[in-house]
C-alpha cells in the first residue's frame, strides 16, 4: 500500500476539475485529480453538438473539442491523473484529509492538504419525477440517451416523448431525430421553456417537433418495451389535473427534469449543503464551511454555461493552492425572495482580494430588471437587464472590498 | 354449524342468485357470473366461513372487467421436447428453487422451468426481504407452522448458500397508545400464539433502539427472531446450489396445457416442446390454480392482493430504522371492526436501504406489477405513523408485487387429490419467501413417497450444499480488496458508482451456472443501478460489458425479457437508411432573429392554451 501526499487533491475531472486542478498547479501547488470515468472531459464528451467555449476559447466548439482543449492545457501542467479512480473513504483528521483509493493498480492512501469537490451532477430519475406505472425499457434520462447515442452510436428510441426542456433536452431531441428517431413531443410542466430561446427555435421548430407546455407524462405502460405514456395537463402548482390524461404511443421516454449537485463525498466530510442550490454552501473562494474542503462547477450549483463551470473550477483552484488553516470570519450574503439561487452565500471578510463573482437565478421571469448589491444599505453595483429568466443563470462581478467591516450586512436584490 | 344452504341464502341475497354453491370431489364449489371482481373476492371470502369441506374453488366468471394478458415468452422452439424429468418443478421463484435444492439431494433427473428470462421475477422478488418470526398467523396453522421453522433453518441455509443474512428481530409497535400500560398482556397474548420468546422493549431502550420510532410510541414488542435476506440473491443462490448439484433449469418456458390420464400426468405442454415426467411440482406462485386445473386438480382458488414498497436512499436510512418495525392496529381506511392486523413494515435491508411497505390491494390481475401514486402515499402514510420522519421525496425507487393468498388463507402443501403424480405448494402468499425451506422439505418427502418412499430413492452423493458465492467487494476491508486487485485489475475498476460494484463482479455475475444475461439479471444479483441514479450512468456500461463478454452486438442487449431490447443498433446506419425523410435546412439568421421567432411561436401556444382553459371552464 503506498501512501500519497498532495497540497490540492481534485475530485472530478470534468470541466470544472480540470480547471481547477490546472489553476492550483499554475500557482505552484502539487496537484491530484481524481476521475472515475476511463477518460476526463466529463459530461463533456457526449456533447457532441456545438456552442460550447466563445467566451473562454473564442470559438464555437463541440463539448469533446472543449474538454481536448482544457485537457491538452492539463498534460502542460505536472497534474497527477488518476483515471478509473474511486474514493472507497474519505475522512479529515488534524487538518489533512485522508482518501482511500482504489483503481486497477490496487489501492492508495492519499493525504492532502486541501480537496477541490468538482463531483458534478446526476440526473433526476422518473421516481423523482413522479412517474409510475410499469418499468419497461425504453426510459431513460437524457444524459443516458445521449451516452448510447453520441458515445456508443446506439439507437436508443424510435418514436419517444421528451419530458422537460431545458437545454440538454432539446438539444437531445434534435440529436436523436438527426439520427433517425421520431421525437413525438417535447413535454414541459411549466409554462415556459426551460432552455434558451435560441435552441427552441434551432432545435425543436426547426426540426417540426413539437413543444407542448402545461404538461407532464404521469405514467408508463408496456411490460417489457415501453409501449404508451399517460400525458396530462398540469396546473400552476405543477399538479396534474385530472380528466385531462390522454395517452400517447411511444418506446420512449427520455427525461430531462433536472439536475441534482451530487455531494455524497462533501456530506461524508461533513459540508453543509444549501437547500437552494442543493450543492455545498460556500465563500467567494468556493471554500464551503469546512477550512479545506472547496467546491466548484455542477456540485456547487447547476450551470448552464460551460464558461461558468470552468471559472468556478479556476477559482477553486486558486483558492484551494493557497489554503492555509486559519480562523474564518465570515459575512452572510442576504438574498431577497426574487433570487431562487445564489453562490457564494457568504463572504469570507479575511481573504477577500479584489472582485467578487456572483452566480444567481431569479425566482419568475422579470423584464427590465435591476439588480443591486447594497453593503451596509450602500449601493455598490447596479446592472439593468432587459430580461431575467430562472432558467438562466447570471454571473455578476462586484467589487466589496471597500467599506467592508466584519459585521456588514451584503444584500442581493433584484427590482 | 356451516352449511352450503346457509351459504347460498346469504349468497341469493347478496348477489340476486347470480352466484352457486355447490359440493364436488369433496370442494365447494362456487360458480356463476358476477360484473365486478371484487365481488367475487366477497363470495369466496363468505363461502369460507360457511364451507364444510376444506377448501373453496372459486369458479365465478367476472363478466366487467378483463385482466391483463399474461406475459408469454415470445421463444417457441422444440428444445424441451421428449425430456423425460423425474421431477418437473414448474415456477423459479423461492419455493421452485428451494425444492430444486432440496431435491437434488437425491439423483432424480430435476427440471425447473420458468416462464420469465429470470428467477425470482415475480412474488419472490418484490417482497421487502423480512424473514418473519411467525407473529399473527394463529389462524393459518399450516402458514405458522412453516413460517416459524422455516425461520429457524435460514441461518445453517444463508451460511451454506454464502447469501448475506442478518437476525435483527422486528419491534411491533402498537399505534393505540391505550394499550402502552397493558404491553405485558400483549406479551402473555402472543406468547399464547405460540411467540415463545416475544418480549415488551419500553422507553429509553427502544428509543435507543429503534430511533426512527415516533416518540409517542411508549413501548413495543420485540421478536428477536425476525431476520432480513436479499430476496432475489436467496432465490438465485438456491437455484444456483441446485444445479451445482446437477439440477437443470430453462427459462422463457411457459406450461399451455398438460393431457392427463385416468389422474396421471403424461405430457406437459409448453412452448419449447411437450415435457413427460414422472412427478410435477406446482410452485407457480399467482398461477398455482391454473397450473393445477390442467393437471385436472384444481381443488383451491386464489386472489391476488398488490402490495407497493417505497425504498429510501441509504443515506437517510440510518434514523429511520435499524432492524424492522411494524405496527399493528387498525390499518387506515379499513372499516371492519375487528380487523386489527399487522400492517406497515419499515425495515433496513442486507444494503442499508430502507423499505416502507406495504398496501394490499385485492386485483383481477396476477401480473400487474405497476405502481401508482396512491399506493405509494398510502404507503408512506401509513408508515409515517410509527415512522415519522419517513419522506416520499427521500425514495429512490418504489415496486409493486402480487401474492396469491387462498381464500382460506392458508398454505396449500399436499400431494394432488385428483391426479396423482403432482404435488401442490400453492397459496404461499406473505411470509412465503420465510417459509420456504421448511415447505421444500415436506414437498419433497411428498415426491419421494411418490417415488416409493425416500429409502427407494437413490442419494446424491456428491451433494454439495455450500455454494461458491460471488465475491462482494462492498463487504471487504481495504487490504483484502488490495489483494483482489493484485489478483485480477478489474476489481479495482467501479462500473456502478452508488452501489460501488467492480467491473470484475459483473463479468464474475456473467459467468455462473444459471444464466444471466440482462441488465435487470445482473442488477438483481449484485445491484448495479439498484442506487440513487438508478442506472442512469451504469446501464449503458454496464451494457457494454455484457455485449462483449456474450459477444454480442449492443442491440441484442436486453434490460429484461424478451423484447426488452435497449437499443434498435448502430444509429448511423438507421440513419442513412431514412435520410431521404429528414431535412437538414439550416435557417439563415442572426440569433437575435432566431430567439424573436421562437418567441412569437410560443406566444401564439400560450395564447391558444388559454383559449382552451376557458374554453374547459
Amino acid at each position: 500500500m503506498t501512501i500519497s501526499r498532495f497540497g490540492v487533491t481534485v475530485i472530478g475531472g470534468g470541466p470544472a476539475g480540470i480547471a481547477a486542478a490546472i489553476a492550483a498547479s499554475v500557482d505552484g501547488a502539487s496537484v491530484l485529480l481524481i476521475e472515475r470515468g476511463a477518460r476526463l472531459g466529463g459530461m463533456l464528451k457526449q456533447c457532441i453538438h456545438d456552442g460550447f467555449g466563445s467566451e473562454r476559447y473564442g470559438e464555437q466548439l463541440t463539448g469533446p473539442e472543449y474538454a481536448f482543449k482544457d485537457i491538452s492545457t492539463l498534460q502542460e501542467t505536472n497534474v497527477v491523473v488518476m483515471l478509473q479512480t474511486t474514493i472507497l473513504d474519505i475522512f479529515s483528521n488534524d487538518n489533512i484529509i485522508q482518501m482511500n483509493l482504489c483503481n486497477r493498480h490496487g489501492t492508495v492512501i492519499a493525504e492532502t492538504k486541501s480537496v477541490i469537490l468538482a463531483t458534478g451532477s446526476r440526473e433526476k430519475t422518473a421516481i423523482q419525477t413522479n412517474i409510475h406505472g410499469t418499468k419497461p425499457t425504453g426510459v431513460m434520462t437524457a444524459g443516458t440517451a445521449q451516452y448510447y447515442l453520441n458515445v456508443m452510436g446506439q439507437l436508443p428510441v424510435q418514436r419517444c416523448i421528451i419530458l422537460g426542456s431545458d437545454d440538454a433536452a432539446l438539444i437531445t431531441a434534435r440529436r436523436l431525430t438527426i439520427e433517425g428517431a421520431k421525437v413525438a413531443g417535447v413535454y414541459e410542466p411549466s409554462d415556459k421553456p426551460a432552455g434558451q430561446l435560441k435552441n427552441v427555435s434551432q432545435c425543436l421548430f426547426e426540426y417540426e417537433i413539437p413543444l407542448e407546455l402545461g404538461h407532464t407524462v404521469t405514467r408508463t405502460f408496456g411490460s417489457q418495451r415501453l409501449r404508451a405514456v399517460e400525458l396530462c395537463r398540469v396546473d400552476k402548482a405543477g399538479v396534474p389535473i385530472r380528466g385531462s390524461e390522454k395517452i400517447e404511443k411511444c418506446d420512449g421516454l427520455i427525461l430531462s427534469t433536472g439536475l441534482i449537485p451530487e455531494n455524497e463525498i462533501a456530506e461524508k466530510l461533513g459540508v453543509p449543503i444549501s437547500k437552494d442550490t442543493n450543492g455545498p454552501i460556500c465563500d467567494q473562494n468556493n471554500m464551503t464551511l469546512i477550512g479545506g474542503v472547496f467546491t466548484c462547477g455542477n456540485a456547487m450549483n447547476v450551470f448552464d454555461k460551460v464558461e461558468y463551470v470552468s471559472q468556478s473550477g479556476e477559482n477553486a483552484g486558486r483558492s484551494a493552492s493557497r489554503y492555509m488553516p486559519q480562523e474564518r470570519r465570515v459575512i452572510e450574503i442576504t438574498a431577497g425572495k426574487e433570487i431562487l439561487t445564489l453562490v457564494p452565500q457568504y463572504i469570507d471578510y479575511d481573504i477577500l482580494f479584489g472582485d467578487t463573482v456572483m452566480y444567481f437565478r431569479c425566482a419568475s421571469e422579470r423584464r427590465d430588471a435591476t439588480v443591486r448589491v447594497l453593503v451596509d444599505g450602500r449601493e455598490v453595483f447596479a446592472q439593468k437587464y432587459e430580461i431575467l429568466r430562472p432558467a438562466v443563470t447570471e454571473k455578476i462581478v462586484v467589487n466589496l472590498a471597500a467599506g467592508l467591516t466584519a459585521e456588514s450586512n451584503i444584500t442581493l436584490r433584484i427590482e | 354449524m356451516p352449511s352450503i344452504s346457509k351459504l347460498n341464502k346469504q349468497l341469493d341475497k347478496l348477489f340476486d342468485g347470480q352466484v352457486e354453491a355447490y359440493e364436488e370431489n369433496d370442494c365447494l364449489v362456487l360458480s356463476g357470473e358476477l360484473s365486478r371482481w371484487s365481488d367475487i373476492v366477497t363470495a369466496g371470502m363468505l363461502a369460507v366461513a360457511e364451507n364444510p369441506y376444506e377448501t373453496v374453488v372459486n369458479e365465478i366468471l367476472c363478466t366487467g372487467e378483463k385482466p391483463l394478458p399474461i406475459r408469454k415468452p415470445r421463444m417457441e422452439d422444440s428444445h424441451l421436447e421428449w425430456e423425460e424429468p423425474d421431477v418437473l418443478i414448474i415456477g423459479g421463484g423461492v419455493i421452485g428453487c428451494a425444492i430444486a435444492r432440496e431435491l437434488s439431494r437425491y439423483k432424480l433427473d430435476i427440471l425447473l422451468i420458468e416462464k420469465e428470462n429470470d428467477l425470482a421475477m415475480q412474488a419472490s422478488g418484490r417482497c421487502n426481504g423480512l424473514v418473519h418470526s411467525g407473529v399473527g398467523l394463529k389462524k393459518t396453522p399450516l402458514k405458522q407452522w412453516y413460517t416459524k421453522t422455516g425461520n429457524q433453518m435460514y441461518a445453517k441455509l444463508c451460511s451454506e448458500l454464502g447469501v448475506p443474512f442478518r437476525r435483527c428481530g422486528e419491534y411491533l409497535c402498537y399505534t393505540n397508545r391505550l394499550w402502552s400500560p397493558l404491553m405485558f398482556l400483549s406479551q402473555m397474548y402472543w406468547r399464547w400464539q405460540g411467540m415463545k420468546n416475544a418480549k415488551v422493549v419500553k422507553g429509553d431502550a427502544l428509543h435507543t433502539a429503534e430511533p426512527g420510532l415516533g416518540s409517542d410510541i411508549s413501548a413495543a414488542l420485540f421478536f428477536p427472531d425476525a431476520g432480513v435476506v436479499c430476496p432475489h440473491t436467496l432465490t438465485i443462490a438456491l437455484a444456483e446450489n441446485a444445479v451445482q448439484n446437477g439440477a437443470f433449469i430453462t427459462f422463457n418456458t411457459m406450461v399451455q396445457g398438460m393431457t392427463v390420464e385416468d389422474g396421471l400426468i403424461t405430457g406437459v405442454l409448453t412452448n419449447r416442446g411437450t415435457i413427460k415426467p414422472k412427478v410435477v411440482v406446482n410452485a407457480s406462485g399467482a398461477f398455482c390454480e391454473d397450473i393445477a386445473a390442467m393437471a385436472g386438480d384444481r381443488f383451491f382458488s386464489v386472489h391476488p392482493v398488490k402490495g407497493t414498497n417505497v425504498v429510501i436512499d441509504r443515506k437517510y436510512a440510518g434514523d429511520l430504522a435499524r432492524a424492522a418495525v411494524s405496527s399493528y392496529g387498525k390499518p387506515p381506511g379499513r372499516r371492519k371492526k375487528r380487523s386489527k392486523t399487522v400492517f406497515g413494515t419499515v425495515l433496513r435491508t442486507m444494503y442499508g436501504t430502507v423499505v416502507a411497505g406495504t398496501d394490499n390491494l385485492e386485483t383481477i390481475n396476477k401480473e400487474d406489477f405497476s405502481t401508482h401514486s396512491y399506493s405509494v402515499s398510502k404507503v408512506i402514510t401509513g408508515c409515517k405513523r410509527i415512522v415519522p420522519e419517513l419522506d416520499e421525496k427521500q425514495a429512490i425507487t418504489y415496486y409493486s408485487g402480487i401474492n396469491a393468498p387462498t381464500y382460506e388463507g392458508d398454505y396449500i402443501v399436499s400431494k394432488g387429490k385428483m391426479t396423482t403424480n403432482i404435488v401442490h405448494a400453492a397459496g404461499i402468499s406473505t411470509p412465503g419467501l420465510t417459509a420456504a425451506p421448511a415447505i421444500a422439505v415436506d414437498i419433497v418427502d411428498m415426491v419421494a413417497d411418490l417415488f416409493g418412499g425416500k429409502n427407494s430413492l437413490k442419494s446424491n452423493t456428491e451433494f454439495d450444499p455450500v455454494r461458491k458465492a460471488p465475491i462482494r467487494l462492498a463487504d471487504l476491508d481495504f487490504d483484502t480488496r488490495a489483494e483482489l486487485i493484485a489478483s485480477n485489475p478489474d476489481y479495482g475498476i467501479i462500473v456502478c458508482r452508488c452501489e460501488n460494484i467492480s467491473k470484475a463482479e459483473v463479468i464474475e455475475v456473467l459467468g455462473r451456472n444459471v444464466r444471466c444475461d440482462s441488465l435487470d439479471g445482473i442488477k438483481r444479483r449484485i445491484r448495479p443501478g439498484r442506487g440513487r441514479c438508478q442506472g442512469s450512468f451504469c446501464s449503458p456500461i454496464i451494457h457494454d460489458l455484457i455485449a462483449s463478454e456474450k459477444r454480442l452486438t449492443p442491440q441484442h442487449i436486453r434490460k429484461s425479457g424478451s423484447g426488452s431490447e435497449i437499443t434498435y443498433g448502430s444509429s448511423k446506419a438507421i440513419a442513412h437508411k431514412k435520410s431521404s425523410a429528414i431535412h437538414f435546412s439550416k435557417e439563415s439568421g442572426t440569433d437575435k432573429d432566431i430567439k424573436e421567432k421562437a418567441r412569437k411561436v410560443l406566444l401564439a401556444q400560450s395564447d391558444k392554451s388559454k383559449r382552451s382553459d376557458e374554453d374547459d371552464d
